[in-house]
């Protein structure tokens, strides 16, 4: 990689896009090409993200960090399913699930008893990626890296409505899946 | 204990748990993911990222440098003419106030845009009181008419009165006065004409007369209600200027 040496003006703001390069770019790579199959679209969609990112690199505190990778990841996977939607062009279903009306503010009705179970964290979070991805991620996006359903919309491609839903389905999932896990439990 | 707040605390209680449950499964999510990215990378050891992909980041870094460098600049002029502006406000503000509450300030202030294209043939004065060398009228003087313009150097002396006469006194550095003088119109001035030249002159529409009497010139007239002298060591000009210069106060 060629790299020009020039007056910095803001070398902290020069360092880090340049660190996130240097740190990140073969995780980026790879993982699009392990979604797309294709070099060029893969590349293609490297670029995207490093553009992506770079209108939001304020907001990603730490780069040497499991967090900021996380966040990166979750953009370039996004980012290589919309450009598998273009190519083939067709609209990605969700899985078969109920569809209740919005009725507003988020609400976790009978999650009361697990609220204090920490350890089954990973078990959720595993569970829900197997479910549905997009409903982990943005999960992630909202609750770990604390964005607001327009951050998330810029990140993800989808309007702020779109995230405000799946997320009121990825917590409607979670509570299904603390129920079954429940009723397994009870049954054995 | 009231039932509100006991409803308010539980249902804080709840959301600060609620965020703290979904918080840690969102934590562990992105753990696995850095994990299957570990494990994907570790698959794909053999594929090597291509050299246009370096190529483009350098330039797209080089350009956003430039961007930046502009913007910066861009934004160092908007806040310094914003500095600008606001010490131009500050700075009005303050000349104002002072302008506005002080007599003194106010008179010196405008001052400054009076203009003179002749010795004592032309005065151009943009604003009351427009005279040169007074900066107030003294508190015997209220409410009189006034000379407003006195030659430059010429600084108020004194109020005298006299019977019906009242006068008051200018003097310059040199120690030369000019009088002007107010009396009713049936008060009777003696006037010292002796040796001198006496001409008859209009001051303002006013029938008077002018006396010069080696050195000294006396400049009388009268209206309906009073009779009025000016008089002192400057030419006939200035000592003109002086009369036709008498004005109610404001």
């Amino acid at each position: 990689m060629i790299l020009l040496l020039t007056y910095i003006t803001d070398p902290e703001k020069r360092d880090r896009l340049e660190t996130l390069y240097n740190l990140y770019h073969r995780d980026m790579y790879i993982t699009a090409y392990a979604i797309l199959k294709d070099h060029h679209d893969a590349e293609d969609v490297v670029q995207s993200a490093i553009i992506k990112l770079t209108r939001n690199l304020d907001k990603i505190s730490d780069l040497h960090c499991n967090k900021s990778r996380a966040y990166i990841v979750i953009t370039v996977r996004h980012l290589s399913l919309d450009a598998i939607k273009h190519k083939k062009k067709t609209i990605h279903l969700t899985p078969d699930q109920e569809v209740d009306e919005i009725s507003g503010a988020i609400e976790l009705d009978g999650l009361d008893a697990y609220l204090l179970k920490l350890e089954l964290g990973k078990t959720l979070a595993t569970a829900l990626d197997a479910l549905h991805r997009p409903y982990a991620d943005i999960l992630t996006l909202k609750y770990y890296h604390q964005l607001s359903a327009s951050e998330i919309s810029e990140v993800l491609g989808m309007t702020s409505n779109h995230v405000n839903v799946t997320l009121h389905r990825a917590l409607k999932a979670i509570k299904k899946i603390l129920e079954k896990m429940e009723t397994e439990t009870v049954g054995e | 204990m009231d039932l509100n707040h006991k409803t308010h605390a539980k249902t804080e209680h709840e959301n600060k748990l609620r965020d703290i449950f979904l918080y840690n499964i969102a934590y562990e999510h992105a753990e696995n993911i850095c994990d299957e990215t570990d494990l994907l990378l570790a698959a794909n050891e053999g594929i090597e990222i291509p050299e246009t992909l370096g190529k483009w980041f350098s330039t797209f870094h080089d350009n956003y440098i430039s961007n930046q460098r502009r913007f910066l600049k861009k934004t160092k002029v908007v806040v310094l003419m914003k500095r600008v502006l606001v010490a131009s406000v500050v700075i009005g503000l303050i000349t104002f106030t002072a302008t506005m509450s002080s007599d003194a300030f106010r008179v010196r202030l405008l001052n400054l845009v009076v203009e003179t294209k002749e010795r004592f043939t032309a005065v151009s004065v943009d604003s009351d009181p427009p005279t040169m060398g007074i900066t107030a009228t003294p508190q015997e003087w209220q409410n009189e008419q006034y000379p407003t313009y006195i030659p430059e150097g010429y600084d108020f002396s004194e109020v005298r009165e006299f019977g019906m006469i009242k006068m008051i006194e200018f003097m310059n550095a040199d120690g030369k006065t000019i009088v002007f003088s107010r009396s009713s119109v049936d008060a009777e001035y003696q006037l010292n004409s002796e040796g001198g030249t006496v001409s008859d002159i209009t001051i303002n529409g006013n029938e008077g007369i002018l006396i010069d009497n080696q050195g000294l010139v006396i400049v009388y007239w009268h209206d309906a209600q009073y009779s009025y002298v000016v008089h002192g060591e400057e030419d006939v000009d200035t000592m003109l200027k002086v009369a036709e210069s008498v004005r109610a106060e404001q």
